[in-house]
């Protein structure tokens, strides 16, 4: 049976458990829900967000890191929301750091408390220990990966890390892992006030299952029905908004797509790279072959938020490849930034906000120069704009005042996926309900796999409004099909 | 290896194959409920209500599309109704989101 290992960062005490027995395991397997039900067990009723009793469950799931099958590589980490304040948080994260976590010899890890100086945590072949990080401390995710890869004398080491944003709690601070890989809402920024600047892992346990042959056919029918990432289309798509036509600019005001959005794009170089045995390959490296930021090379998920983010403060082309590697670096969820960014630009643009409360930046559409500075600001809590875009959308659109607040995206303080998914029924009612302010993961196909037998065919739609039907199949994709995926493979629901 | 491709049964069958256990998709299906559930019993005892969900919203993200082919569309008209059907057919209350305990039990 399989272990967590509790760290209790307060006293540097570390502690190895057994997973719950088997009848908590077959109610809710692994991943979000066996974390979440750690957590709702664990957590104080008084506990805040940045509280030394805030705690953080992070859990991977039965077919995590298996090595027959595709998509056994998450991890999905829980805790009270820095967003809400009164919702589950979570964050969930690919690539290989769920693997070797496994391979370390662990399944999940719950911190609790919070260390009195930077720290991070190294587990090797199934030892754990708390390491002083105070060389550490301030760098950017790329850096502190490579530092800690060499610090501890394994290359094949996988590093969990926060950046800036998470040590300053930037309240959307991210959990970003093997370069390309981020768990966004809000891990980075309790990780931060844990003082707990990574998770680095390293061993050499293989799984165990129980019919190989099984595995070995399921997974080659999983295999199967994946849709393989193409290189072309990172130099000539709009990123998800395209699938319907649509993108954010000017701060959710226009939905248009134009070929100056993408300019540059087919000039750079693109490589796609897999996550453990996935044949996927969503995560994709590039460097840059055209404009200002050329010779840049930057690192992604699938997805595409992060173009969005961008475009919605009025930047075109290669910049927004080169601000959303900073944004990575720095560790902010992109959607946070943007939509407070946005809120910001627009009230530039109407006089409500000056320079003396933006460190003497010019807030106008497509300042590339400006965002790239705000985004420091924002990671690092800096000046009066910096301090808000940090706290959120909300806060600064309030703090702003007069008609600001009218102008501010969010959902319960958090933000949503950054794509426009107003003219989307199913995908808007999602983000509505998200718990914490965030986007629900697992789903994204409009159509469901052959096989999925819905519970219930409901729907309140008509089918002539717009994209009502695609809205509609969405809705029960993501209630009906992905909570049963997720649970099994690890990742959110 | 000459079965169609598929999605989700192909992953419970992995999912059985590691574990050793016989899980249905219907098992399966209900673990991941319970996990939502769980989210909402997490939330319930902290003080979100499901009301938030529409009545805690940056009103922008409401608005009427405000060009191209979605121009005028929102999502605004059908809450918070949708909201309600969302909560009250997935076993919870549609104004608090607290689950009913006959739906499905969680421990």
């Amino acid at each position: 049976m399989g272990k967590i290992l509790r760290v209790d960062l307060t006293t540097g005490i570390l502690r190895d458990e057994n997973l719950p027995e088997e009848p908590i395991l077959k109610k809710f397997i692994g991943g979000q829900a066996l974390a979440s039900y750690i957590l709702l067990k664990e957590l104080s009723l008084d506990a805040t967000p940045f509280g030394p009793e805030n705690i953080v469950v992070m859990m991977t799931g039965p077919l995590t890191g298996n090595g027959f099958t595709p998509g056994g590589t998450k991890m999905t980490a829980v805790y009270l929301s820095p967003l809400t304040h009164t919702t589950l948080g979570r964050g969930a994260t690919s690539g290989y750091w769920a693997t070797y976590l496994k391979a370390a010899g662990y399944d999940g890890v719950i911190l609790t408390g919070a260390a009195p100086k930077p720290v991070y945590l190294y587990i090797n072949e199934g030892k754990a220990e708390l390491r002083d990080a105070a060389k550490f401390w301030g760098l950017g995710t790329r850096a502190t990966e490579d530092h800690l890869r060499e610090a501890v004398g394994h290359r094949e080491a996988k590093v969990l890390c926060i950046g800036p944003a998470g040590e300053n709690m930037n309240r959307a601070a991210m959990l970003a892992n093997d370069y390309n890989h981020f768990a966004a809402h809000s891990g980075g920024a309790v990780l931060g006030s844990k003082k707990l600047k990574a998770i680095v892992v390293h061993g050499t346990k293989r799984p165990s299952f129980r019919d190989k042959a099984k595995l070995v056919d399921a997974g080659w029918r999983w295999h199967q029905t994946l849709q393989q990432h193409d290189v072309k289309k990172k130099k000539t798509k709009y990123g998800h908004g395209e699938a319907w036509g649509v993108l954010n600019n000017l701060n959710w005001r226009s939905t248009e797509l134009s070929p100056a959005h993408i300019r540059g794009f087919g000039e750079n170089e693109v490589v796609l790279r897999p996550c453990f045995q996935c044949a996927r390959l969503c995560p994709w490296d590039a460097k840059l072959g055209e404009g200002e930021f050329k010779g840049t090379v930057v690192h992604f998920n699938a997805g595409g938020e992060w173009l969005d983010t961008f475009f919605n403060l009025g930047i075109k082309g290669n910049a927004v490849l080169y601000l959303a590697e900073k944004i990575n670096n720095l560790g902010i969820e992109c959607s946070h930034f943007s939509c407070g960014a946005g809120v910001a630009f627009e009230a530039w643009e109407k006089g409500l906000l000056g320079p003396e409360k933006t460190n003497g930046l010019k807030l106008e559409w497509g300042n590339v120069e400006a965002v790239d500075k705000l985004l420091d600001m924002a990671a690092r809590r800096e000046g009066w704009l910096g301090n808000l875009l940090a706290e959120g959308p909300k806060q600064l659109a309030e703090a702003i005042g007069g008609d600001a607040p009218k102008w501010a995206v969010h959902t319960k303080g958090g933000t949503p996926a950054m794509h426009e998914w107003r003219p989307m029924l199913g995908q808007m009612l999602r983000e509505l309900v998200a718990s914490g302010g965030m986007k629900l993961q697992g789903g994204g196909s409009p159509k469901p796999p052959p096989d999925l037998r819905y519970r219930e065919d409901w729907g309140p739609l008509a089918a002539d409004k717009p994209m009502a039907g695609r809205g509609r199949m969405s809705y029960l994709n993501n209630t009906v099909n992905s909570p049963a995926s997720s649970a099994v493979v690890g990742s959110p629901r | 290896m000459n079965q169609k491709p598929d999605g989700l049964n192909s992953i419970v069958d992995a999912f059985n194959a590691i574990t050793g256990w016989n899980f249905t998709m219907d098992q399966a299906l209900d673990a991941g409920q319970r996990s939502i559930i769980l989210q909402s019993v997490f939330g319930t005892q902290r003080g979100w209500l499901a009301d938030f969900d529409w009545q805690d919203v940056g009103p922008r993200f409401l608005e009427p599309i405000p060009d191209g082919k979605y121009k005028g569309f929102t999502i605004a008209k059908w809450l918070p109704d949708l909201i309600f059907e969302y909560y009250r057919l997935s076993g919870r209350h549609e104004r608090t989101g607290r689950p009913f305990k006959k739906k499905r039990s969680i421990s």
